[in-house]
């Protein structure tokens, strides 16, 4: 009993970073039809601005500011990168290539993430940013058997908290009605009198703050060193194309399947844990392409 | 573009580059012979382009070859001339792409670059992980003996690793080309433009697609075959999904045009890497990125395009027009 | 088709010529016996990454060390220039990397490698090069019991080292110990260390009981570590054995911390050191560590002033103490500077050639802030081995705690004897001294 605990609390960790990450992820790509491989970027781009915060507001673990406030920075550093970063990227390159199919954009979205790998370099360094306040202050309790650290409960609740969020602006704001128009038809969406780039904007930028802040609360579990982008990219890709892409319902189910899937492999077969990602993520892609909640794609002639 | 695949001009440049390696610096030739061995990676990358495909996981098949080689010599493998083991590498790689094409060749645009992905990814979980087949993290060295039958010495080997991977592209470069302009090539053409319209013609679109993608593949796993021997080592992070990222970079880079736009793409691309890198650390992947950005919003055609509209207004003809990854339909 | 057709013919024609041409190119000259104006000296080291600050440490003392010896007049009278190498990137980066200092900027030695997986794969380019390639940190024990290099030596002592100590410390610190779990980079370094300590510790305490569910192997320097410490804990081991390092290290320590692991077993960390300087406060107490090789106060500075100027200089010139890969790098120039005078002296006063360099470190002894260091005949370095207990309480004059209930054991308590097999020599020889 105590080892199927122990997979399941480590499946639920592993869901929830995954789905803060593939969220934004397949939400840009449901409105935009755009897969934005810098996305991982802005999720670097977050964890080095949260971590970065916390070490200058509380070096060495004390400072001005009471230690519970350092997740309302985490937050705030997260936010603050999504909100500068998301609509620099969209305004002066995504949208000049909006109109250029899939492909073209992704090879764009990757040009960036190069530039944005090297800017997180240029902008805090190579050494590694252990800001582990946040996540230490907290402690542990024993749960299973095992002491469970705290932070690890947390986690959970911020994603749930991005999945309400996302819930809330889809169904119950102007905007999230508008974007649904978007999303089903974007001509007919204009023609009505729907300001489709002004809505583009605000969905990547919604997308980029969900991955700024998953990066940013994911900083103090880990050190943040430079290479953290391109891990992350990779398993966001797995999880959005499993789920589907463009449903954000499908990111989360995708992510606890993941989540799950890596958890059984580590307990019990440690070598395969990497393996047994992109195998499902590849055997989902040849048996339902779209992916479990995506809806399937009539061919336009 | 008639004067730039003329015989001519191709056998002019291919002499030049046989007649100046003796002279070359060391470093500088075994810069090349990797940039040649990329380069037929990054050939197999633009044949799928051209048939509106992104591999983005062509690293599969650079790293199948390598590994197929080490893998071997690791197990004992009794033969250590070259070109057998390059032979032997680029088989597995043709044989796996023969395979993994059946299920692939169905897909288009992202859906074939995520599948692709994922593929290349497998390969890269199992390398690292399973140690005793792969030798993990730490790789495994990979030391021909015979080139051909020609022994080297420490001073030798150098030359006779470029002069054995020039050869082995250029024969692999002219198979390639035969392919473009046979039938196949055409058809590839026909499918980046519409493929429906191949399909009401009569003719297999999905047999089109997979003998290329089976080409591809080979043409990956030379290189990733060439790359090893020349390297002498070989780390499972050659199919990472990265490396395949570079590849298709450098497709982009050369252009699509030609059969040779790979090859000189992936040496200016080799070159300006190796300075940039030297001079600077920590912002050659920014400046790699910037002329990518560059080239997808000015230059499409990549690298070649821009030298052939330079030939063209040079010989006062009208410019050719830039074949580029497909726009929306 | 004709244009391929006219291409094909002289194509063959000219690559067979080429083929040809090729055997009969002439080799290099060898390296020459003349007095240089200037010696060109690489050192390579992780400048960026996880194991930034602690390839930055190593850099930084060898930029002190040779400052100080031109200062001095140089290597044999001749100026040392030199140049600092990020070994970061993919291991076929790093052998290209090695390959155009060899090639490209024709250095006359490199100096450096702290990756396992790096030596591994540059020393046979050393050898194939036929440049000297002095190793500082690498701690496989494979680098020379794989196949004997020519051109490689490796100044300062590898894993057997640590990994027997590591056993010995246990022993001494929990001597009724009976459970063992371990934690270990996925690479040449995390298997090896843990294949020599296990391998010791089985030899002085044959009723241990190794935990195979829990002897984990984490992808190298991966940097988070919750499944494996979860994993670590429902074993409740007496022991674990760690060879991470760097910055992956201290990412574990924070979360082992979190999870009062330090006071559940006895953690014993084979590369721990640096930890006291990038955590410095923030260091758990109760955690077993060494430096590999010597720690800060081991030899002491009072009465050892190699190490108490080399400990002030360090920290004058870069605000603070230097840590075992500075100590390692320092061992490595050091080396090179006595293996060139003594091949000077060995020829009255002519400048030697590689080849006579490269004999000279072969039963080199000399002085360093380490200690004094043997190379052997193998080429290789035999250490004595220090290990201690952090205290928790942060010295007033380096500001993180030091090691308490400090042990240490002479370097041939330690180390195989020259030419005998690492393995080997645990599983027959090895004993409690």
């Amino acid at each position: 009993m105590d080892q199927v605990t122990i997979v399941v609390l480590n499946g639920v960790l592993f869901a929830s970073y995954l789905f803060l990450v593939s969220a934004g992820l397949t939400f840009i790509y449901g409105v935009m039809r755009i897969l934005n491989v810098a996305h991982g970027s802005l999720y670097g781009l977050g964890a080095y601005m949260g971590a970065w915060l916390v070490l200058r507001i509380w070096p060495g673990g004390t400072g001005p500011l009471p230690p519970w406030w350092s997740y309302l920075v985490l937050l705030a550093g997260g936010v603050l990168v999504g909100v500068t970063v998301g609509p620099l990227l969209e305004r002066l390159f995504i949208r000049r290539v909006a109109d250029r199919g899939e492909v073209i954009p992704l090879i764009l979205t990757f040009a960036l993430f190069l530039i944005l790998e090297d800017v997180m370099k240029l902008v805090w360094g190579v050494n590694p940013y252990l800001a582990d306040m946040p996540y230490s202050m907290l402690g542990s309790l024993s749960l299973a058997g095992v002491s469970y650290p705290i932070y690890q409960l947390l986690l959970p609740l911020v994603a749930l908290a991005a999945a309400g969020l996302l819930w809330f602006v889809v169904k119950r704001t102007l905007f999230g009605k508008l974007i649904v128009s978007v999303i089903a038809d974007r001509e007919v969406s204009a023609a009505m009198g729907i300001d489709v780039p002004r809505m583009y904007t605000f969905a990547f930028t919604l997308g980029a703050v969900l991955a700024a802040v998953g990066g940013a609360f994911i900083a103090p579990m880990s050190s943040v060193v430079p290479g953290i982008s391109i891990e992350v990219i990779i398993l966001a890709f797995a999880v959005t194309t499993i789920g589907g892409l463009g449903s954000v319902p499908g990111a989360a189910i995708g992510a606890v399947l993941v989540g799950l899937l890596r958890a059984i492999a580590i307990q019990g077969w440690p070598e395969l844990d990497l393996f047994v990602v992109y195998a499902f993520m590849a055997l989902v892609l040849l048996l339902k392409p779209q992916g479990l909640f995506g809806a399937l794609e009539v061919r336009r002639i | 573009m008639r004067r730039l695949r003329d015989g001519r001009t191709l056998l002019l440049g291919l002499v030049a580059l046989l007649l100046i390696a003796p002279v070359l610096p060391s470093w500088l030739l075994f810069l090349l012979t990797i940039a040649f061995a990329k380069g037929l990676v990054v050939l197999g990358v633009v044949l799928l382009l051209r048939g509106d495909l992104v591999s983005f996981g062509h690293g599969l098949y650079y790293a199948g070859g390598a590994y197929a080689i080490g893998i071997a010599l690791k197990d004992g493998f009794p033969v250590r001339d070259a070109l057998v083991l390059v032979a032997l590498g680029t088989l597995v790689a043709t044989l796996l792409a023969a395979v993994v094409g059946v299920f692939i060749a169905r897909y288009r645009g992202i859906f074939f670059g995520m599948l692709s992905t994922a593929f290349t990814m497998i390969l890269y979980s199992l390398l690292l992980k399973l140690r005793w087949l792969s030798g993990g993290t730490d790789g495994i060295p990979v030391r021909a003996s015979t080139y051909l039958g020609i022994e080297t010495s420490a001073d030798t080997v150098r030359l006779v690793q470029y002069y054995f991977v020039l050869a082995l592209t250029a024969a692999a470069v002219y198979v390639v080309y035969r392919v473009a302009a046979s039938p196949l090539g055409y058809l590839m053409r026909a499918i980046y433009d519409n493929e429906i319209r191949v399909e009401y013609m009569g003719a297999s679109v999905h047999r089109a697609i997979y003998r290329t993608y089976v080409l591809a593949g080979a043409l990956g796993g030379l290189g990733g075959a060439l790359a090893a021997v020349t390297v002498g080592h070989i780390s499972p992070d050659m199919a990472y999904w990265t490396v395949s990222g570079e590849f298709v970079f450098v497709a982009l880079f050369g252009g699509l045009g030609s059969v040779f736009a790979p090859l000189v793409g992936s040496v200016v691309f080799e070159l300006v890497r190796n300075y940039a890198f030297k001079l600077s650390p920590y912002t050659w992947q920014m400046l790699l990125g910037g002329v990518l950005l560059a080239i997808i919003l000015f230059a499409p055609g990549g690298l070649w395009s821009l030298f052939e509209r330079l030939a063209a207004r040079h010989a006062g003809e009208p410019e050719p027009p830039a074949p580029a990854p497909a726009e929306q339909r | 088709m004709r244009t391929g057709r006219r291409v094909l013919a002289p194509l063959s024609a000219i690559l067979a010529l080429g083929l040809l041409a090729s055997a009969c190119v002439p080799g290099a000259p060898g390296a020459g016996g003349q007095k240089p104006s200037q010696l060109n000296v690489a050192m390579v080291d992780f400048m960026s990454g996880g194991a930034a600050k602690f390839g930055t440490a190593a850099l930084n003392a060898g930029e002190l060390a040779l400052e100080q010896i031109n200062a001095q007049g140089g290597i044999g009278g001749v100026p040392v220039k030199f140049q600092k190498v990020d070994e970061n990137g993919p291991v076929d980066q790093v052998v290209t990397n090695y390959r155009r200092l060899v090639t490209d900027e024709k250095v006359d030695a490199v100096i450096g490698y702290t990756s396992s997986a790096n030596c591994l794969a540059v020393a046979p380019v050393a050898d194939e090069l036929k440049k000297l390639t002095i190793i500082h940190i690498c701690g496989t024990y494979q680098l020379f019991e794989k196949e004997p290099r020519k051109y490689v030596v490796r100044a300062a002592s590898h894993g057997v080292t640590d990994s027997v100590a590591s056993a010995l410390y246990a022993v001494a610190a929990r001597p009724d110990l009976k459970t063992v779990a371990a934690i270990n980079d996925d690479y040449a370094w995390g298997r090896d260390s843990w294949e020599l300590f296990s391998h010791a510790l089985k030899r002085i305490k044959p009723d241990v009981q190794i935990l195979d569910d829990a002897v984990l192997w984490p992808k190298a320097f991966v940097g988070e570590y919750s499944a494996e410490l979860t994993k670590l804990e429902a074993a409740k081991p007496d022991i674990i054995h760690t060879s991470l390092w760097g910055g992956h290290m201290d990412g574990f320590i924070k979360q082992a911390q979190a999870r009062g692991l330090f006071q559940k077993s006895l953690v014993l960390m084979t590369t721990g050191e640096t930890a006291l300087l990038t955590l410095t406060r923030d260091v758990p107490p109760g955690i077993a560590m060494t430096g590999r090789g010597q720690y800060l106060y081991h030899p002491e500075p009072d009465k050892h002033e190699l190490n108490r100027k080399f400990i002030a200089d360090y920290s004058a010139k870069f605000g603070e103490p230097p840590v075992y890969p500075a100590y390692r790098m320092v061992q490595a120039i050091y080396g090179y500077k006595n293996a060139v005078e003594k091949a000077i002296q060995a020829k009255n006063g002519a400048w030697p050639t590689q080849d006579e360099v490269v004999a000279a470190f072969k039963d080199l002894d000399f002085e360093t802030p380490s200690g004094p260091i043997k190379i052997t005949s193998a080429q290789d370095t035999q250490q004595a081995a220090v290990y201690g207990i952090t205290s928790g309480q942060p010295d007033p004059k380096f500001g993180f705690p030091v090691l308490e209930r400090v042990q240490a054991w002479p370097a041939a308590a330690v180390n195989p004897p020259p030419g005998k097999k690492t393995l080997e020599w645990i599983d027959a020889d090895f004993k409690k001294p």
